[in-house]
């Protein structure tokens, strides 16, 4: 994004906007607390990274954020796209789910969850070495169509930490940061631009050793719970009712299967690995 | 508030482990099993950052160090509502305050601070093995104020430490008047362990007999603990490390560390050192 304003649509979420305000209120009157800086009531919610911006984020359909003076906008940007977008899609009542979502070569298309911690960039920039096409990273906004759970796509870049991008090769140096006093930086990659129904949610786990299992159906939706994003939001945003229909909804629509080995095996062993599992 | 944290601070490579192996067991009580790999990481390594993520608006990945720091003490608070009695919490950050002036851990979370401290000889000593580097890093590492403090090209499994210089991790426990710290040496801890670990059960609130604690001790033994690391693994150890139970026992830097790199330990650290009784010489 970076324009001079972050005025515009919310990526993956047709109809929903972003509108740069000068200031927001520093509390959400009737809103509960959260989280530190967070509170929230039906319909809406308010947080603070302290020094960037705040964001409110209303009614499934609009995002309000007033960045501070002198913060780094490619920080406020990067809350903005995460926590606040995350926030928008507990409020329609669909899933954000914590993962990089990706199409395989067979047209298959992957959700890779797990936090932030486990490395499902790092994997999907190797999978995309491979030809599979990136649908959404950090949080993937999943809906239900009536008959198959649905990926919106709304990334076409991954996060990778110096590390990473040192490992697969790319040259971080020639890379845009994500942020300022973070090496971290956005790897370009080839992506889908459609939706696409949702095949297979793998949940990536450390383990010293690498293997596949595939998860019963009855496990499915545990498997979604710990993968959601920001699960302590839904109740205070009063959507507990949509998302228990939407986590039973998906965890009936699609496969789950369980990857080990992250962070303990090389990365290009879990692709092959993630390849066959899902061929 | 229905329980407290207990925070076992230390610069690393000081007794740490061993202590929370002995505390955790007495906290389990007598004749449950007890592995050192059962050892409950609580709010540190990886549980403290998914803790974090959970907790705070945004994920601790897109943060810099200082906006993780303003989040760490409402974490902290956070979490001392969802524990009961008197949990123990690895540490090996110097006692710091973020850039608004809170203290990381705050102090109206935390029941005691136990303070482990070992001779810097033997610090450096184990240092260098930890880390696989040589014992001259191990000495620069030791004297390097913002030691810890992440290169930020990558995001590691728990959120960053600064662990000070050893003198600085050291003064900034003793020195702060912000915190109740039961100060605790390695070198007494094995001399006389079931005294000073009957001291230390105290200051974490365990209700502990002499015989309880003279069976965690015997139990935790530095053989045990090496004999099940080499069966069984070990979680904690670095990749950098062949083994994390080494040698525990204090003077293993005799015949190791030569003259002019005491000489350089003893210049940095004085006051410390005469703070905690550690001689020149390697007396204690």
């Amino acid at each position: 994004m970076q324009s001079a304003t972050f005025d515009g649509p919310v990526p993956g979420v047709p109809g929903a906007a972003i509108r740069e305000v000068p200031e927001l209120p520093r509390h959400l009157p009737g809103g509960v607390p959260v989280a530190p800086h967070t509170e929230a009531l039906p319909g809406a919610l308010l947080f603070e990274i302290p020094r960037i911006a705040r964001y409110l984020v209303r009614d499934g359909t609009t995002i309000d954020v007033a960045v501070m003076d002198g913060a780094d906008r490619a920080a406020a940007e990067l809350f903005l796209l995460g926590s606040a977008r995350g926030a928008l899609i507990h409020q329609r009542g669909e899933l954000p789910l914590n993962a990089a979502t990706l199409i395989a070569p067979n047209w298959k298309c992957v959700a890779i969850c797990c936090p932030s911690v486990v490395g499902k960039s790092t994997l999907a920039a190797a999978l995309c070495r491979r030809g599979w096409l990136l649908v959404a990273d950090d949080i993937t906004r999943i809906s239900w169509n009536g008959t198959m759970p649905v990926a919106w796509p709304s990334h076409n870049r991954l996060k990778l930490w110096r590390d990473a991008c040192e490992m697969l090769g790319a040259d971080a140096d020639a890379l845009q940061r994500v942020r300022n006093g973070l090496e971290k930086y956005f790897l370009p990659v080839s992506a889908s631009a459609t939706p696409a129904a949702l095949g297979v949610a793998v949940r990536l786990r450390i383990a010293p050793q690498t293997s596949v299992e595939e998860v019963p159906a009855g496990d499915r939706p545990h498997l979604l719970s710990e993968s959601t994003f920001r699960p302590r939001w839904i109740d205070p945003l009063g959507r507990r009712a949509d998302y228990a229909r939407i986590v039973r909804e998906i965890a009936r629509g699609c496969r789950a299967i369980l990857l080990s080995g992250a962070r303990e095996r090389p990365i290009l062993e879990l692709a092959d690995r993630l390849a066959d599992a899902v061929r | 508030m229905s329980g407290a944290f207990v925070l076992v601070a230390s610069y690393p490579k000081s007794g740490n482990t061993w202590t929370r192996i002995v505390l955790e067991k007495l906290r389990r009580g007598a004749g449950r099993p007890f592995s050192i790999n059962d050892l409950d990481a609580q709010l540190h390594g990886i549980l403290r950052r998914l803790a974090f993520d959970s907790w705070v608006p945004a994920n601790a990945a897109d943060m810099v160090m200082e906006e993780i720091e303003d989040f760490l003490p409402a974490v902290y608070r956070r979490a001392v509502r969802e524990i009961e009695g008197h949990v123990l919490v690895k540490v090996h950050d110097a006692a710091r305050r973020n850039r608004d002036g809170e203290w990381l851990y705050p102090p109206d979370c935390m029941s005691n601070v136990i303070y482990l401290a070992r001779h810097p000889f033997d610090v450096a000593t184990s240092t260098a093995h930890h880390l696989n580097v040589s014992l001259e890093r191990a000495v620069e590492i030791m004297a390097d104020d913002g030691s810890g403090r992440r290169p930020h090209t990558t995001m590691s499994e728990s959120l960053p430490q600064v662990f000070g210089s050893w003198s600085g991790n050291v003064e900034s426990w003793l020195g702060s008047d912000a915190y109740t710290v039961t100060v605790a040496r390695y070198e007494d801890l094995c001399a006389d362990a079931a005294g000073e670990f009957a001291r230390l059960a105290r200051a974490a609130g365990l209700q502990a007999s002499t015989q309880d604690v003279a069976h965690a001790v015997d139990a935790t033994r530095f053989g045990a603990l090496q004999g099940e690391e080499e069966k069984h693994g070990f979680k904690e150890r670095p990749e950098s490390s062949s083994r994390f139970f080494r040698e525990g026992r204090p003077g293993t830097w005799r015949d190791v560390l030569d003259q002019s790199l005491r000489d350089r330990l003893v210049s940095g650290h004085a006051r410390a050192m005469e703070r905690l009784g550690y001689g020149a010489d390697g007396s204690y």
